[in-house]
């Protein structure tokens, strides 16, 4: 191998390229928690009221999409040798749009007002459409063997699905024009956003992650080669039903099609849980129980999926969708994250500044970077915070607990990452004087 | 005489394969490598290695199985024929 195909340094983005997005994300969460506080049980009455919307859209955009399209622009230099062009002007572009566009989004829902929500359309589907091109262009370049660059292409391909449909629903709202299968394309829309966006962007980034991280064996083949377009065919099958005429086809065909992404997300979860007991290294740490914890949660979505698919009585429950999305966004993808939140700032101060202190001073161990006690006690507050949201399908009167445990996690999320780039930022001052 | 301190990093948590195989490194004599065997090709050491006045060679023995030769710039010795 040539000794030159390394990454450079100029190549690896500077720390505030993904650190903009990591440092926002809990931000949005507490915002969610606070919303959930302040509107109470009557929330959990129906999912199509304006503050669900708003929650719904903080936790995704906000928590979820502020931190994924950091992740990206982390690892496609890293993980694909093929670096986002311009990260620092794409980052500052992006992060500025999604940021305002995320909270008139949120508060035209909240306020009925169809001025912020045409606003927030210009803002994230300008932001988006950026980043799209930019992860797009990189992924297009990338050497297409990797599995990981195979899952993240279908990813981009979902994001931009998702953000399509997204601007069709808003324009709806901000324009009050009569969009006459709105229920259907809502579904549509959230399908793609979890299942075409951020299953397989989690999926992809899982098969480098989990067996570097947290030193499993890797993932089998016929997995990391098949599992993510498959499921993109999948979602492409479920869009088709969406057109056949309601009835006698259309039922059976989405039955199909919905069990069967069942079984790929159902096999993700499973084989991740079976490699981490296989893993090399035996003692537990918190990203492997943020990750075992978001398997469980998805494995449980699914289950009550398949309830759904099986007993049209639970599916016409007026809060099971509430039950399950809790345990697919809060449960299982905002555990994984915060998993490799925990590994990736750590790990990213500690490689910054291993480049700056050259001669200067010794870096600091990541355990000094990010201590175990403050991330434990956030995971417990998380671990505590997910059943709670859960059962309040069940019991509506638990939002308020369940509310206050997230709000209350997600703030110490925040402490715990400020404080390591607080570290970054000391030492990056030392490197400054020392030369 | 060459000589080359094989560091084995298979079984570490990053970042520790890296911090190891730069401590390895600043030690070196002259006429002495380091041949770090690790389960994927550290993509991130070599900008470091590279700033530090460190040249290497990568080699894939098999899918999970990289080595990666590192000696000091200039030392002609201690390089790999061809490579110095």
């Amino acid at each position: 191998m040539n000794p030159q195909t390394g990454l450079s340094l100029d190549q690896a983005p500077p720390i505030l390229v993904p650190f903009r997005f990591f440092l926002s994300a809990p931000l949005f969460a507490l915002l969610a928690a606070l919303l959930a506080l302040w509107f109470g049980p009557s929330l959990l009455d129906s999912r199509w009221q304006p503050p669900v919307l708003a929650l719904t859209h903080l936790m995704t955009l906000g928590f979820l999409g502020m931190a994924m399209v950091g992740a990206m622009m982390q690892m496609l230099p890293v993980l694909a040798g093929s670096p986002v062009a311009r990260p620092v002007g794409v980052a500052r572009a992006v992060h500025g749009l999604l940021i305002p566009g995320v909270l008139l989004l949120a508060g035209g829902f909240l306020l009925g007002m169809p001025l912020p929500v045409r606003l927030a359309m210009a803002l994230l589907g300008t932001g988006f459409m950026i980043f799209i091109v930019a992860a797009g262009l990189s992924l297009w370049r990338a050497p297409s063997g990797n599995p990981s660059m195979i899952g993240m292409r279908f990813a981009v391909a979902g994001l931009s699905v998702t953000v399509v449909l997204g601007l069709v629903l808003a324009s709806n709202t901000g324009w009050a024009w009569w969009l006459t299968r709105w229920v259907q394309v809502t579904n549509l829309h959230a399908t793609w956003g979890l299942l075409g966006w951020v299953g397989p962007l989690v999926i992809g980034v899982s098969y480098q992650v989990v067996p570097m991280f947290q030193l499993t064996p890797a993932y089998p083949k016929s997995m990391t080669r098949w599992l993510s377009g498959m499921l993109f065919l999948l979602l492409l099958l479920v869009s088709a039903t969406f057109l056949l005429p309601e009835g006698r086809v259309q039922e059976p065909a989405t039955r199909v099609v919905a069990l069967l992404i069942v079984a790929a997300f159902a096999a993700f979860a499973l084989v991740t849980l079976r490699l981490q007991l296989r893993r090399r290294r035996k003692q537990s740490d918190v990203t492997l129980l943020f990750w075992r914890f978001g398997m469980a949660c998805l494995l449980l979505a699914l289950v009550l999926g398949l309830a759904g698919q099986a007993m049209p009585a639970w599916a016409g429950a007026p809060r099971a969708d509430f039950m399950m999305a809790f345990l697919f966004i809060a449960g299982f993808a905002v555990s994984v994250v915060n998993g490799m939140l925990y590994k990736i700032v750590p790990f990213l101060i500690w490689f910054h500044l291993q480049s700056l202190l050259i001669g200067v001073v010794r870096v600091p161990n990541m355990k000094v970077i990010m201590p175990e006690p403050g991330m434990r006690r956030q995971m417990w507050l998380h671990f505590a915070a997910v059943p709670t949201l859960a059962l309040s399908a069940l019991w509506p009167p638990l939002i308020y607990p369940a509310a206050l445990l997230f709000g209350t996690s997600m703030i110490l999320l925040e402490v715990n990452l400020l404080s390591a780039f607080r570290i970054y930022q000391q030492n990056a001052k030392l490197a400054t004087k020392g030369s | 005489m060459r000589r080359e301190h094989v560091l084995d990093v298979r079984e570490l948590e990053p970042p520790e394969p890296l911090e190891r195989v730069l401590d390895a490194v600043a030690t070196l004599q002259p006429g002495e490598r380091v041949r770090m065997i690790h389960r994927r090709e550290p993509c991130l050491l070599y900008p470091l290695l590279e700033k530090r006045g460190f040249r290497y060679f990568a080699e894939a023995k098999a899918e999970d199985l990289h080595e990666i030769l590192i000696w000091r710039k200039g030392d002609a010795e201690a390089a790999p024929p061809g490579l110095i």
